[in-house]
């Protein structure tokens, strides 16, 4: 039922990486996230090395797929095995697949943890078959003036579930890109995050769903705070095929401003070509509540205390769709602790 | 004890609501302050809270003989103030719980008193909300996040009893409650009366003040106390209405 993995051809991605080049500012798909002001780093060298992958068909030209198949290394593989998986990412550029078998369920836990003014890619690979399901969670740290681009192809079978929850901080530039295809009825994708900025950073997500197949579901729920003179981006697509009827796909983004000059940018895109659908696309865009916070102080709380339980109430839904292999009370206390290291 | 002395106070864009209010309410004594709508009631309230937005241009507040108009809302609560809001604000995401352990320990910590563990906490929880009638599936919810009227308000006498202030604002408390919710509430006040703690009720109609009986009541109009009297004041203004006042 799985397909058969191919070696990656390594020449031919190094002369798409050359021939395309670095993504242009005046780019769509890159309209709020200045990627050429990286473009003269240290991005690694080529490599010659074997790497199995499943080739997934991109839906848009992508240098950093190209970028990765060229100088890769090999970080995980979870082909046909029901595991708990915690992997921290080591290399510049990592290739990761995963493949379930029908009815298999496995974890997947993604720790990032990249350095101050370094650049990088990850690819991910996943396949499920029908029934199988997989949850992945992407742990994800970037040092100060870094950049890194993450992309996560995924092709879900009938019945199958795919669930991803980013947890992001900090970063230059962290991208974050995840398309999935709904090929068969009853399969469905949950893609979950939030993403937590200040000072200059940036972080860009965008997902792209595509419901191939009549009676499939999707849900994207995603939560930004961001302080100082971050930025925060989303863009979601969700596109449905003309005979994918009775779909539902539903998506919301919201956001938390915690300093006039932070800033979120938020753009969905609905592209549907079936008639009998249930589509539904909701943003939201604000500061912290006035009133909330009077209330928690008039009881005692410090400004700064009173904040942080206002931040950790907005992003705590996302926590609590973690499955329960992740710590979730760890994560409250880390978003605590970065609203006290941020100067707003 | 609580004194105010010639409070002038207003919003931040310069409206003068408060125009030299003076109140003296000893430890042990409930007074109420009456007055019909925009007369600046809940202004006091606001201001005596320390609530952002608001801003006061002369006179003095006096907690237990501390100046406290120039301190934060957090640190007022610390001095032993506590604000009964009229609209208890939902939190959804924040437990109750959590909350309230947050709030008792940061007072304690303020007050330079030992933290309370977990444990300890929810013994203490476990038995004032007991006496007050709150049902342990309340505190599992969210901040007011579902609540009635009559439980927001219940829960506000909870949070009142387990941060013990030594003076309490509760402002308009009735509104939102049929008589039943009202005399739970009331209970649950009353309990908290002792000869150490002063109480500021805010009210609009006397119904409030047959349940909760007040030492001493004052009639508020444009920001300024019009007349004091006892108990029996607020019953005159009951069937007399404000407008006696008025002309006065």
């Amino acid at each position: 039922m799985l397909s058969t993995p191919n070696e990656i051809d390594r020449s031919s991605a190094a002369e798409q990486l050359d021939r395309l080049g670095f993504p242009a500012a005046q780019s769509e798909a890159w309209r709020y996230s200045r990627i050429s002001a990286y473009a003269k780093r240290d991005w690694g060298e080529n490599l010659s090395g074997s790497v199995a992958s499943l080739v997934l068909e991109s839906a848009e030209p992508n240098v950093f797929i190209h970028m990765n198949r060229a100088k890769s290394q090999i970080g995980y593989r979870v082909i046909n095995q029901e595991v708990v998986l915690q992997h921290n990412v080591t290399s510049q550029h990592e290739h990761n697949l995963i493949q379930l078998a029908s009815g298999q369920r496995a974890v997947v836990v993604e720790s990032l943890s990249t350095a101050d003014k370094s650049v990088g890619t990850s690819l991910t690979e996943v396949e499920l078959a029908p029934g199988a399901e997989l949850i992945r969670l992407q742990m994800r740290r970037h040092g100060a003036d870094s950049a890194h681009v993450n992309h996560t192809a995924v092709k879900v079978a009938g019945g199958a579930t795919f669930t991803n929850i980013d947890f992001t901080r900090g970063g230059g530039l962290s991208r974050n890109e995840i398309q999935v295809q709904l090929l068969a009825e009853q399969a469905q994708a949950n893609l979950y995050g939030t993403y937590l900025l200040r000072g200059q950073e940036h972080a860009d997500t965008h997902t792209h769903i595509a419901h191939r197949a009549p009676e499939t579901y999707s849900r994207e729920i995603y939560k930004g705070v961001v302080a100082d003179r971050a930025r925060g981006v989303f863009q979601g697509k969700i596109r449905v095929d003309q005979h994918a009827q009775k779909i539902e796909g539903h998506q919301l983004s919201r956001g938390l401003i915690l300093s006039p000059r932070a800033r979120i940018d938020v753009k969905p895109e609905l592209e549907i070509f079936a008639d009998d659908v249930i589509c539904s696309h909701g943003a939201t865009i604000g500061d912290l509540d006035e009133q909330q916070l009077f209330y928690l102080r008039a009881r005692g709380l410090d400004a700064q205390t009173a904040k942080a339980m206002l931040v950790q109430a907005f992003v705590a839904e996302i926590i609590d769709l973690m499955p329960s292999e992740i710590d979730h009370d760890g994560l409250l206390t880390e978003i605590s602790k970065w609203l006290t290291g941020s100067r707003s | 004890m609580l004194e105010i002395n010639n409070l002038h106070a207003g919003l931040d864009d310069g409206t003068e609501i408060i125009r030299g209010l003076s109140l003296c309410v000893p430890a042990g004594e409930v007074h109420a302050i009456m007055g019909p709508n925009g007369s600046g009631k809940s202004t006091t309230a606001h201001v005596l809270a320390g609530k952002p937005g608001y801003q006061l241009t002369a006179g003095e507040i006096k907690l237990n003989g501390q100046d406290i108009s120039g301190l934060e809302p957090e640190e007022r609560a610390a001095a032993g103030l506590f604000l009964a809001f009229q609209y208890p604000v939902e939190i959804p995401g924040v437990s109750s719980t959590t909350f309230l352990k947050a709030a008792v320990n940061a007072v304690r910590n303020q007050r330079g008193e030992e933290q309370l563990d977990g444990l300890s906490f929810v013994k203490l929880l476990r038995a004032k909300a007991e006496e007050l009638g709150i049902s342990q599936d309340m505190l599992k919810r969210a901040i007011n996040v579902g609540f009635s009227g009559g439980e927001k308000k219940r829960f506000e006498t909870l949070q009142m009893s387990v941060l013990e202030p030594s003076f309490c604002i509760l402002d308009e408390t009735d509104s939102g409650l049929d008589v039943d919710a009202l005399r739970t509430v009331a209970d649950g006040v009353n309990k908290l009366r002792s000869p150490d703690r002063g109480f500021l009720v805010i009210t609009h109609y006397q119904r409030l003040l047959d349940y909760i009986v007040p030492d001493k009541v004052h009639v508020l109009r444009d920001g300024i106390i019009e007349r004091s009297g006892g108990a029996e004041l607020a019953l005159d203004v009951e069937k007399q209405g404000y407008g006696l006042y008025q002309e006065a």
